[in-house]
């Protein structure tokens, strides 16, 4: 088995598990919200502030749209995943395409760390929403792993850079007779 | 590209076709098509040895200096 097959199989193998990563986290985002006050209370819960008001339909709903902002970005970085690996299946590594993905998946990384900053503080007022005055919370966090997701975006960048490079040698390859 | 490549010529005099060279000389019909059509960004030595070799000509016969600006 040549290099070829042995990426377009593994590249097969990705295209199948990135389409059910994307079918599942619409699907799991609203598990969450339907089963929330199901939920052990150490796993997914806010433990910075107390929600006494309940979780309403409303905040339900409020709070699925908010966090499916950072699910869209996740959605949308799945997809140009498996615009990637489909590309690789064909065999086609250094083309216009290929660098256009890895442009994409940058810019998402970064989407996502700033989808990150943005989604706590609207997520604590919707889940406080019905708490009592006083006891409505903004929270606003800067988590370690959108700091890693904006300085693996920057890198990508670079990546992308390169790859464009790339694309410019394999298309001088491929007009040299 | 003001280096034009003069194969079809060469091809009629010798009267040959451009699948046979492509073959002749251990190119694909794709390639040859590249080289016809002006697409080419290089052309390998070997592969112009080749074409000299049977075709019967000098490289002097397949390329020429096309001055694009001086015909505009």
């Amino acid at each position: 088995m040549n290099q070829y097959h042995k990426i377009a199989r593994t590249s097969r193998c990705y295209v199948v598990l990135l389409t059910i990563l994307l079918v599942l986290v619409p699907v799991a985002h609203g598990a969450v919200w339907l089963f929330f006050e199901h939920l052990p209370a150490d796993w997914l819960r806010p433990r910075s502030y107390a929600i006494v008001g309940g979780v309403s339909p409303l905040t339900r709903v409020l709070g699925f749209a908010v966090s499916m902002i950072k699910g869209i970005v996740v959605m949308y970085g799945l997809w140009v995943l498996i615009r990637l690996f489909k590309l690789y299946q064909k065999g086609i590594f250094f083309q216009a395409e290929n660098v256009r993905c890895f442009k994409h998946l940058s810019r998402t990384l970064v989407l996502w760390a700033f989808a990150g900053v943005l989604v706590t503080p609207l997520l604590s007022v919707v889940l406080t929403m019905n708490n009592p005055p006083g006891q409505r919370v903004v929270e606003v966090t800067l988590q370690s792993a959108d700091l890693t997701a904006l300085v693996v975006g920057g890198m990508l960048a670079v990546i992308a850079a390169v790859m464009e490079d790339g694309e410019r040698l394999q298309t001088e390859v491929d007009l040299t007779v | 590209m003001a280096i034009r490549i003069n194969i079809d010529v060469m091809l009629a005099k010798r009267k040959i076709r451009s699948n046979e060279l492509a073959q002749m000389i251990g190119i694909t019909v794709q390639n040859l098509s590249i080289l016809k059509t002006g697409k080419a960004k290089a052309i390998r030595l070997s592969t112009l040895e080749a074409l000299c070799r049977h075709l019967q000509c000098q490289p002097g016969d397949l390329l020429e200096y096309v001055d694009e600006e001086r015909r505009q």
